[in-house]
Formats: C-alpha cells, sequence, structure tokens
C-alpha cells in the first residue's frame, strides 16, 4: 500500500488512508450488523449508511449473522440466496422489488443450524422470460414474511420445501398471478416438522391451488392455521390439505385450519386428501362461488364448525360431513 | 397471449436498439417520478419517466413500473400484463377530467394486472370514469383510492373470462356508482372485494349487473363498507345471467337501500352484517328491497335495522 500511497498528494492522504484501511482488512471481508441498500449504491462498497450497496446479495453477504439489511429508496435489489439469520427490512420508502427470469428463484432461504429469518416489504415479480419462482425455503428453523407480494411467477410463489424443521409465519400479504400454486407447504425429509401461521394473506389469480399443505415424507407433519385470509379465483383448490405420504408406513398427517377466511370463486373451495391424514377445519368462513363447495376424498377429514356461509357454489352447497362443537 | 402478441414489437425495438438508440429499450422494470422524469428517458431508475403512460409503453409486458416520489402522473391505456407500484411513497395520482376514464385496461385474454397505491381523482370539467377494465384476464387492486368522477369509481365491464380482486380501497364521492360490475356478453366473471369502502356515490355503492352477460357472476365482498350512497349499498340485477353476489362481515349504513336484488337471475345474500339507516323523519330508507323477483336472503345472523318488501329467504350456516 505504502508504494501506491507514496506519490499522493497530502490532501488526498485522509481520503487515500481510508481506503487503504479498507484493502488492509479486506473491503469484502468486512462485516457490519446493520447494513444498507440503494438504488444508487455499489457492491463494492462497505454497505454502510454513507456508502450503501447496489443489491440485496452482497448486503447480506456483507452482514453479521443475525444482522439487518436497511432499504433506503425504491428500486430493484435483485435476487438473494439467504444462507443465516438476518433481517432484511423496507419500512415504508417505495418499493423495494426484484425481478426474476430466467427460471430462477427470487429468494432461496437456505439457513442452516438455528435461524431467524425476517423478510418485510418486499416485492418478488416474476416477469417471463424462462420462468421463476418467487421464494424457495430450502431451511430456516423460523420465517417470517410481512407486508410482501409475490406475484406472476410462472411456477410456485412462496414454496416452502423445508428439510428441516421450520416454524413459518405470513402475513399481511399478497400471492397472486402465479402459474403454479399460490402458496405450497411440504415437509420434505423424514420427521420434519412444517408449523405455519398465516393471517392477512391474500391469494389470488393462481392457476393451480390458492394454498397447498401436504406431508409428503414418513413420520413428518405439516400443519397450517389460517385466519382473515382471503384465496380467490384461483384455478385449483382455494385452501387445500394433502397428504401424498397415503402409501406411506408411517403417519405423516397435515393439518389446515381455515377460519374467519375466505375461499372464492376456485375450482373447489376446500379440499382435504388422504386416508386419515388429510385434515381440514372449517370455521367462521365464507366459501361461495367455487365449481365444488368442498371435496374430500381417499377418505380424508373436513370438519365444519357448522359456522360457515356457504352459498353460491355451483354444486347446490352440500354441507361438510363432519362437524365439531364451538367451545 | 399477451406474450406473443407483443414479441413483435419487442424485436422491432430490439432492433432499432442494436442500430442506434438504447433510450429506446424496453425495460421489465421502469420508474416514474414528477420530480425528476421526462418522458423522452428511457424510464431507468437514473432517468426516470415523468408519465404512467410513457412507462408502460417502455415496459415489457410482465414487468413492473414504480413510482419514485409524489406527484400526478396521467391518465393510462393498459394493454398487457403489468405491474404499477407506489409502495409509500407519498400520493401517485392520476387526475381525470374532460370525459376521460383515468385507468382504460384493454389488454390480451390472458393478461394479469396489478394495480397498488394509485389515487384516480375526478376534477369535473367535462367528468371522468376512474377506471375501467374492458379486456384482460385478472386485475388485482389494493390500496387504492377511486374518487369524485361524474361517472363510475370502478367499472368492470369484461367481455370475456375475466377476475377481479380488490382490497384496502376507497371508491368514494363519484356521480353513478362506486362500483358498477357488468359484464359484456362474454364468459363467466369473478370478484372478490375485501376490505373496500363505498362511500357518498350517488346512485349504488355497489352494483352487480347481469343483464347483457351470457356467462356465470359471482361476487364476494367482506369486511367492507358501504355507506352513504344515493340507492342501494350493494345491490344485484340481472334478468339474464346467473348472477349472485354474497356480503359477509360488512356493514351497509345510511343508504336509500341497504341491499337490493332486481330480476329473477339475480340474488343477494347477507350473512354477519350490519344494516342500518336514520329514521324515515330524516329521509330514512328501507333495509332491502326484491324487485321482479329478485333473490334476497339472511344467515340469520345480521343486524338489520328496519325491513324490506319481501321475505328473506333463510338460510343455514353449514
Amino acid at each position: 500500500m505504502g508504494a501506491h500511497m507514496r506519490a499522493i498528494s497530502p490532501a488526498l492522504v485522509i481520503l487515500a488512508a481510508s481506503f487503504g484501511a479498507c484493502f488492509h482488512v479486506g473491503s469484502a471481508q468486512a462485516q457490519a450488523a446493520r447494513t444498507f441498500v440503494s438504488s444508487f449504491g455499489s457492491d463494492a462498497n462497505d454497505c454502510s449508511r454513507a456508502t450503501p450497496c447496489r443489491t440485496f446479495q452482497a448486503a447480506h453477504d456483507k452482514t453479521n449473522d443475525q444482522g439487518e439489511i436497511t432499504v433506503l429508496d425504491p428500486g430493484g435489489y435483485g435476487a438473494l440466496t439467504i444462507t443465516k439469520s438476518i433481517s432484511v427490512v423496507n419500512d415504508g420508502v417505495g418499493e423495494a422489488g426484484m425481478l426474476v427470469s430466467g427460471g430462477s428463484t427470487g429468494i432461496f432461504v437456505n439457513a442452516g443450524g438455528p435461524s431467524y429469518v425476517n423478510l418485510r416489504g418486499l416485492t418478488i415479480q416474476g416477469i417471463g422470460f424462462g420462468g421463476s419462482i418467487g421464494l424457495d425455503l430450502h431451511q430456516a428453523s423460523f420465517l417470517t414474511i410481512e407486508n410482501c407480494v409475490i406475484r406472476n411467477h410462472t411456477s410456485t410463489g412462496l414454496s416452502f420445501f423445508p428439510v428441516s424443521n421450520s416454524s413459518i409465519s405470513v402475513l399481511n400479504t399478497l400471492v397472486s398471478d402465479n402459474g403454479g400454486s399460490g402458496i405450497i407447504l411440504q415437509s420434505e425429509s423424514t420427521g420434519v416438522v412444517v408449523k405455519a401461521a398465516l393471517q392477512g394473506v391474500e391469494i389470488y389469480n393462481n392457476s393451480v391451488h390458492g394454498l397447498w399443505a401436504v406431508a409428503n415424507s414418513p413420520n413428518s407433519e405439516v400443519s397450517a392455521v389460517i385466519t382473515d385470509s382471503v384465496a380467490a379465483n384461483n384455478g385449483g383448490n382455494g385452501f387445500y390439505a394433502s397428504a401424498k405420504a397415503i402409501s406411506q408406513p408411517n403417519f405423516a398427517p397435515t393439518n389446515v385450519w381455515v377460519i374467519h377466511s375466505v375461499s372464492a370463486n376456485n375450482s373447489t373451495g376446500v379440499a382435504s386428501d388422504g386416508v386419515d391424514t388429510g385434515f381440514l377445519f372449517l370455521g367462521d368462513s365464507v366459501v361461495t362461488g367455487n365449481q365444488v363447495s368442498w371435496s374430500r376424498t381417499n377418505p380424508a377429514i373436513l370438519e365444519s364448525f357448522v359456522d360457515n356461509y356457504i352459498i353460491g357454489n355451483f354444486d347446490g352447497d352440500p354441507a361438510p360431513p363432519i362437524h365439531i362443537p364451538l367451545k | 397471449m399477451t406474450r406473443m402478441s407483443s414479441s413483435p414489437l419487442f424485436l422491432a425495438v430490439i432492433g432499432f436498439c442494436l442500430q442506434a438508440a438504447p433510450a429506446n429499450a424496453q425495460l421489465s422494470r421502469t420508474f416514474v417520478s414528477a420530480g425528476i422524469g421526462n418522458d423522452a428517458n428511457d424510464c431507468s431508475r437514473a432517468a426516470p419517466c415523468r408519465t404512467f403512460q410513457a412507462a408502460h409503453n417502455k415496459t415489457n409486458a410482465e414487468g413492473e413500473i414504480t413510482v419514485l416520489d409524489t406527484g400526478g402522473y396521467g391518465g393510462l391505456v393498459i394493454t398487457k400484463s403489468i405491474s404499477i407500484v407506489n409502495d409509500g411513497v407519498g400520493e401517485a395520482s392520476i387526475l381525470v377530467s374532460g370525459g376521460g376514464t383515468g385507468i382504460d385496461i384493454q389488454a390480451g385474454p390472458a393478461s394479469y394486472i396489478n394495480l397498488r397505491g394509485i389515487t384516480i381523482q375526478g376534477i369535473g370539467f367535462g367528468g371522468s370514469t376512474g377506471l375501467l377494465f374492458e379486456t384482460g384476464f385478472a386485475l388485482t387492486m389494493t390500496n387504492c383510492v377511486i374518487r369524485n368522477h361524474t361517472g363510475n369509481g370502478l367499472q368492470f365491464s369484461p367481455r370475456g373470462d375475466s377476475r377481479l380482486a380488490v382490497s384496502n380501497t376507497l371508491l368514494a364521492d363519484n356521480g353513478a356508482h362506486g362500483v358498477q360490475i357488468l359484464p359484456g356478453n362474454g364468459g363467466p366473471v369473478r370478484a372478490v372485494f375485501h376490505r373496500i369502502a363505498t362511500i357518498n356515490n350517488s346512485v349504488n355503492g355497489l352494483l352487480v349487473d347481469g343483464d347483457v352477460s351470457s356467462g356465470t357472476i359471482r361476487v364476494l365482498v367482506t369486511d367492507s363498507v358501504s355507506a352513504n350512497n344515493g340507492l342501494a349499498g350493494f345491490s344485484a340485477g340481472s334478468f339474464q345471467a346467473d348472477t349472485f353476489l354474497v356480503v359477509v362481515g360488512s356493514q351497509s349504513a345510511n343508504n336509500a337501500v341497504g341491499f337490493a336484488a332486481d330480476g329473477a337471475q339475480a340474488s343477494v345474500v347477507l350473512g354477519r352484517s350490519t344494516v342500518a339507516f336514520v329514521l324515515a323523519s330524516s329521509g330514512g330508507g328501507v333495509a332491502w328491497s326484491s324487485t321482479n323477483n329478485g333473490g334476497v336472503g339472511s344467515f340469520g345472523d345480521n343486524h338489520i335495522f328496519g325491513s324490506g318488501n319481501a321475505n328473506l329467504f333463510p338460510l343455514a350456516k353449514k
């Protein structure tokens, strides 16, 4: 460094020295607990407030485990692979988006070990050109998604396929216009437990199912509790609990609770599938405008609290077969 | 389908771009700014456009327009799959007059359109309609405001198989209906309204009209308010298409009619909702109205003040 700095005028010494300091520790290696991204940032920066980065990925890579990336202004910030506990936050500065194409995934979550991942105020938009998946959860102990929009992907909007136990929360989020299902929750390894809570989620115009939960591996379990949410105008089932493990020797239940929610204008309103393994519970909800109000195959369990508004479907609005009392 | 129809344009633009001007290349993400935008720009982040229409025209099908700052961005005609997003940078508005339409959607039959955070305001001077949907597959609107038009706020009149989803949106102070769903003679229409408010419109808050449609029509309203409108809060009318309007968890307040069905092909049903209005001596109203054998139904769990001119068909929860 000294050789490079020798000829520099005194006026530039401070600036040069600060660059020098960076080179000494290696700028790509420096990490901060809080990093920043801006449309006018540069990924060669250290992602500080004064010198923000340009992309989520660069900021992620320069953020400490358990740190936070803060969005500074509206713009596109590119796709992201998450490998640690981190929070990515756009708290109302304008759209913080990413456009996804070429068969890729907007956000791929692959955080091993005990990991907490938090996403707020992000827009993940597919733009065709080879297709895309919105978000794919491979592993994270805890994932929280709030105030996000995931739309227009050729495949699934939110694809939760964890290979280890995972607790997932989705709040006040729009999942629409995807060519696959809006949301899929699926246990991907033996014994994996997937626990999901959804509140204020709007799932519109997806070509396959609105929300599809499936325990797919022996001894695994998938549980999804859905309140104040809407699945409408989807090509398949609005809310769907299925257990592909029907042929598996080991019990692998899928439980879906649809409470104070809406399933409207889908092919089938709510559905359960799998011998004694698919469970769907329906309470205080509206089921309307569907070709079929509900379906129950193989035969799975579909239970009603007898307080649902099932009307205006195209199958004569039959009552669900099993009742459970309110308490 | 949209992709196919737009690809010749895209190729033409690429060709032109190779010859000379990168400023004419289309982007998948474009930007508009009222502060520093110029429609001669390429609508990139560094060189944003000034109007929605210029940005739309310079955006690839399936792309997105991002609003950068507060201001007016002008009316537009949408002809492809696109998303227009104002995610909290301040008001992104369209002022409409001279008999114009704020946003006119004339997209291909496989197009998905998404609008977020847009204000469409009428300013008189020859009148206006807020948003008119003519063709396209699906429209999703969230966090929008459509108000003060002389015509309808939101008019959904597709000529084919189309879907509508509207949430967290205000439709107020319009000279006709807050929302009018009036499909043309095409395929089925499906619509969902979640947390909307239709307020102070001169005719109906929300009207579903199946008189010129041949497909079935299904409309659901939840967690919404229709108040202080000149005629009905929630209304369905049809002598032709099978038309069903379901209202749950909502209120119809201080309208001339709480909810109304007109014609044997129209039904309106209410659940877990409130219907109320001022006393007759102060203008009054009726809770519900059935004309020409329109169906009115209730799940028996509504808070309804007053009565109507027909028996409510009793519906059981299941």
